[in-house]
């Protein structure tokens, strides 16, 4: 009875820890959600509340009137896919190298993407300016995709899960006499799929909503994303009008919902151990 | 059909010697089995055939040709793994397409293969189906028709059988043997269960700690073996081993060859024992017998025998084995004398 009676309290316990998790990481969505509908009075009102007497549905117009949004939208695009382009492109074999070959200086391979992946990006500013400075590609997009074509995370995840699979199926492909490029495409990149859209998501999400680099680099409109166009809605001349700002959250962070909306099934399942029989 | 010679084949892992100078030869056409304990090397034997774990040193020969050098995949073989190995993101006609893809096989031939090979090993319903969505006796299906798809020279087997239930394991291997009646082909199977190499091999090679202890028919290696290794791996339970007495060597005799017996009979060894243990298995029963601070194990058809009992054998159920393992046959000259200290035993 007493025993029930504490697996009961403990049930409760953790469904309100739940409850407390999902309002910390929710409520930050809502008041965008809730402010991007408001009036600028209501938006600077003290003390704040969480309802609009009204939607201000105009607010998202508005947001969209003031600048050149389509040019922004199309850079964040090119620059965050051109990123997973790359990105993928460079660490499928990179990660498949390292988790099935045994080569001299593979530990010291993997060891310095393990570096690279613990060494701040803030460290390494200057120096990429600089040299995107010289090579006078400062007014195009490139400097926003090229420093990013590896990624150390996604390189990591994608060897742990090569290193899971079995290596008889390998062998068995190897003796169906697949080469190895074949075997790497056909038969391994879908048995980590998971883990691939995982990463890929993740990427997409720091890239597209990446904010201090292309504010570094960039010196025109012509070439900055959206992040750095919402940024300054800010920083107008007419005070910090917040309900404009959130507006333009909501449209940044529309497309990463509706992603993860369809792919939440995928990205879960990279985290979790799937064993191949 | 083919020939394999294994020629001084070495086979290291770091400082561990596996296989050293090795030499066999697999005739073309025979259903072979190796057999040993786990680490006794025949799967690094049967990897190195493959091409999947190459050799150290030596050569490996294909109907005189050396393969040594060649890849896997032109080596004209096919290999049939312990977990299958299927390609769990395809589908089953995939997975057998797969090889022939890389063949080049041309679409319509191989349809028409795949056909033919789901309709002999009944998958034909299951080729649309993902392996994860079949029975481990189906995947092993789908394991065998990736395999005889691509028409090998030598089918190469390691431990297939080892995932299923005991009553699906006896059933495929009598597929299995029949199989190998149709194909005609050679089979190299790798296996440590002594009833499967017993009933499907033409031959079977015995190995320990990398070395060939004993290659023939099943027959002969039951009932000849040429050294103590062999006598005691093969056949359960087990050979019964004792000490000659007054000499250094050993004398062996099966479970079933003892005669047991309530009363005193006029065999060649006669003894008088106590029944400690007794394990019915259905048709026959095992014995365990106890005299003379020896316990035995003998087997019977019989389950009606008192507490104390009398066992005898024929002299020539008797094998006698030297200190180093090895057989002692009749035509040696220590033979006589050390069996008539048998009979005084």
């Amino acid at each position: 009875m007493q025993q029930k009676a504490a697996s009961k309290c403990w049930h409760t316990i953790g469904a309100l820890a739940k409850i407390a998790i999902i309002v910390i990481f929710i409520f930050p969505f809502v008041w965008m959600l809730s402010t991007s509908l408001k009036t600028y009075k209501e938006s600077i009102a003290y003390p704040p509340s969480l309802l609009m007497a009204q939607p201000q549905w105009e607010n998202f117009k508005t947001v969209w009137n003031s600048g050149n949004y389509l040019m922004y939208f199309r850079n964040t695009i090119v620059v965050t896919l051109s990123i997973l382009a790359i990105q993928t492109f460079v660490s499928v074999p990179c990660a498949y190298a390292l988790a099935r070959y045994e080569f001299r200086g593979s530990g010291l391979c993997f060891a310095i993407v393990l570096i690279s992946f613990m060494v701040p990006t803030q460290l390494t500013f200057i120096s990429v300016y600089i040299m995107f400075a010289d090579l006078e590609m400062l007014n195009t997009l490139w400097p926003q995709i090229l420093p990013f074509g590896a990624n150390a995370f996604g390189i990591f995840m994608l060897r742990q899960a090569f290193k899971q699979i079995p290596g008889e199926i390998v062998e068995a492909a190897r003796l169906d006499g697949g080469s190895e490029v074949s075997i790497m495409l056909k038969i391994m990149l879908p048995m980590v799929k998971p883990s691939l859209v995982a990463t890929t998501m993740f990427s997409f999400i720091s890239h597209w909503n990446d904010y201090f680099w292309p504010f570094v680099i960039t010196n025109s409109d012509a070439i900055r994303p959206l992040t750095v166009a919402i940024a300054q809605l800010r920083d107008s001349e007419n005070g910090n009008q917040w309900q404009l700002v959130m507006a333009g959250n909501v449209i940044l962070v529309l497309p990463i919902l509706l992603v993860y909306i369809f792919l939440h099934k995928r990205i879960i399942s990279g985290f979790v151990y799937n064993g191949i029989k | 059909m083919a020939k394999i010679e294994l020629v001084k084949v070495t086979k290291r892992f770091g400082n561990t010697t596996v296989l050293e100078n090795l030499d066999l030869t697999i005739e073309d056409g025979e259903f072979t089995v190796l057999i040993g304990a786990s680490g006794c090397g025949k799967t690094t034997l049967l990897r190195m055939i493959a091409g999947i774990g190459p050799q150290t040193s030596g050569q490996i020969l294909m109907d005189g040709v050396d393969i040594s050098d060649l890849p896997p995949g032109k080596r004209d073989l096919a290999m049939v793994f312990q977990n299958y190995a299927i390609y769990p993101t395809m589908s089953v006609r995939e997975n057998i397409e797969y090889g022939l893809k890389n063949k080049k096989v041309p679409t319509a031939e191989r349809n028409r293969l795949i056909e033919e090979i789901s309709e002999i090993l009944g998958i034909a319903d299951y080729l649309k189906r993902r392996p994860s969505q079949l029975s481990g006796g189906q995947r092993q299906r789908v394991a065998l028709a990736r395999a005889m798809v691509k028409k090998p020279k030598v089918f190469l087997m390691d431990e297939p059988l080892s995932n299923l239930d005991a009553k699906l394991r006896a059933h495929m291997r009598v597929e299995l043997i029949e199989l190998h009646k149709k194909l005609n082909t050679t089979f190299v199977y790798v296996t440590h269960d002594q009833v499967e190499a017993m009933s499907m091999a033409d031959r079977i090679i015995l190995m320990d700690k990398g070395v060939i202890q004993q290659e023939d028919s099943p027959s002969v290696i039951y009932n000849n073996p040429c050294n103590r290794f062999t006598a005691q791996f093969i056949g359960s339970p087990q050979m019964n081993i004792l000490k000659v007495p007054d000499t250094e060597f050993f004398f062996g005799f099966r479970p079933e060859k003892i005669e047991l017996s309530n009363e005193k009979s006029d065999k060649f060894v006669q003894k008088k024992a106590r029944i400690v243990t007794k394990e019915m298995l259905g048709s026959e029963t095992l014995y365990q017998l106890y005299f003379d601070n020896i316990s035995v194990m003998a087997k019977s058809l019989s389950e009606r025998f008192s507490d104390e009992i009398y066992f005898s054998l024929n002299r020539e159920d008797i094998l006698l084995f030297d200190k180093a393992g090895a057989r002692i046959y009749n035509k040696d000259n220590r033979f006589a004398d050390t069996l008539e200290k048998v009979r005084g035993f």
